[in-house]
């Protein structure tokens, strides 16, 4: 059985008899231990998708299965990490980092020893009382990446997570992510990300699942076997690439 | 005390750049690199000032190479990096200025205004802040030194 299966998804936006296909009998599975990419061109639902997965919208029709049972809201199995970092600015990090765990009627003890467990696995050891705004890019990434990991989820969600920082930032991040991940000791089985960048997709993704414009269909899943740790600058990288390329554009 | 300002560039910026040198072999054409990036020359000379400042690359005559520690710093987890960065940090002047100031004063606490008053006398005032934000953010990434936002005061992070 997949961690997450997408059956003929389709979301359809209705407004003053005027319709929006969004997305258009989306299918696809991710399996464990898998990190797969959702590519294509901007507003072809990506985004749209990743929220159906993390129980943030409904599909129109079609299913979104995790673990073999219907998503109909937010799963605690499930974390999200998004483009614009969505820190709350009057917490340090400790606290934001704390917050999903808060929800959870964790007792303050116990989410302070794991909330300090994710701040040091991803660097931010020292900004524990930080602010926000005292923080780079790569730093509130940081804090929005250990929130996700304190809930423990095992399919990770991210859209566009690296698209609002610098390409070097938005590099050192990417690798971090990749060893966060390849770490045995991580609960996160399987990562779901959203980019435009093809490039990143290659660089990330064991499997891509590449978008037409809309109303998004999937054109096709591509498989990546290149070994890790990948290179930009090899020859079966740059192929892959532009095969991808090819299909979208 | 040498006042050799930091190049203003996080620390992120700095292994996002050894990262892609790394995948070039180690070392590159800083013409090339700065064409990959789309980056200009006033955004990449930067980076790589703070590279060699903390002794991961060195760069001559148009071409960048990881050293030898900068090699290790790659191989190494995010605290074993840290380990090196606060190595290399604390042999700069103005963190060993830093380190030795907290190291007198009582509570290993000094406000952060004091630093920036003691180089504002040598430096314009914009420049001086921006060096000491500059310093803190390093400092607390490589866990030398901590910062109170509530109260503005640098203190040593002793683990």
């Amino acid at each position: 059985m997949a961690l997450l299966e997408v059956r003929g998804v389709s979301k359809i936006y209705r407004e003053e008899g005027r319709s929006l296909t969004v997305l258009d009998r989306v299918s696809f599975e991710v399996e464990e231990e898998r990190f797969v990419c959702l590519v294509g061109p901007s507003g072809c639902g990506k985004s749209t998708l990743l929220r159906m997965i993390a129980g943030l919208d409904r599909p129109t029709s079609g299913q979104i299965l995790y673990e073999g049972r219907p998503v109909t809201g937010v799963d605690p199995r499930i974390a999200v990490v998004f483009q614009s970092f969505a820190l709350f600015p009057w917490l340090t990090v400790t606290q934001n980092v704390e917050l999903g765990l808060e929800a959870r009627g964790m007792d303050p003890l116990a989410r302070r020893k794991l909330a300090d467990r994710y701040i040091d696995q991803v660097g931010l050891d020292g900004f524990e009382e930080a602010y926000p705004r005292e923080l780079s890019g790569g730093m509130k990434q940081r804090v929005g990446l250990a929130r996700a990991l304190a809930v423990e989820p095992r399919l990770l969600c991210m859209d566009e997570p690296f698209s609002a920082l610098d390409a070097l930032t938005a590099q050192n991040l990417r690798e971090e992510v990749l060893s966060l991940w390849e770490d045995p000791a991580l609960k996160v089985s399987s990562i779901i990300m959203v980019t435009h960048g093809i490039e990143e997709a290659v660089f990330m993704a064991d499997r891509i699942v590449t978008f037409s414009a809309r109303p998004g269909r999937v054109i096709r899943i591509v498989p990546v076997d290149l070994p890790r740790p990948r290179n930009r600058k090899d020859e079966a990288f740059l192929r892959l690439t532009d095969q991808i390329y090819s299909l979208i554009v | 005390m040498d006042l050799t300002l930091l190049p203003n560039i996080g620390l992120s910026e700095v292994m996002g750049f050894l990262e892609l040198l790394d995948d070039a072999g180690g070392r590159d054409d800083v013409y090339r690199l700065s064409e990959f990036l789309n980056l200009e020359l006033d955004d990449i000379l930067p980076v790589i000032e703070a590279g060699e400042l903390l002794g991961l690359l060195v760069a001559e005559e148009g071409d960048v190479a990881l050293t030898g520690l900068g090699r290790q710093f790659l191989a190494a987890d995010v605290n074993r990096r840290k380990l090196i960065l606060a190595r290399q940090l604390a042999g700069l002047d103005v963190f060993a200025w830093v380190l030795a100031t907290l190291h007198e004063h009582r509570r290993n606490r000094v406000p952060r205004r004091f630093f920036i008053d003691e180089l504002s006398e040598h430096l314009p005032d914009d420049e001086a802040r921006r060096l000491m934000r500059t310093v803190v953010d390093w400092g607390r990434y490589a866990e030398l030194i901590g910062f109170n936002p509530e109260t503005g005061e640098i203190y040593l992070d002793q683990g």
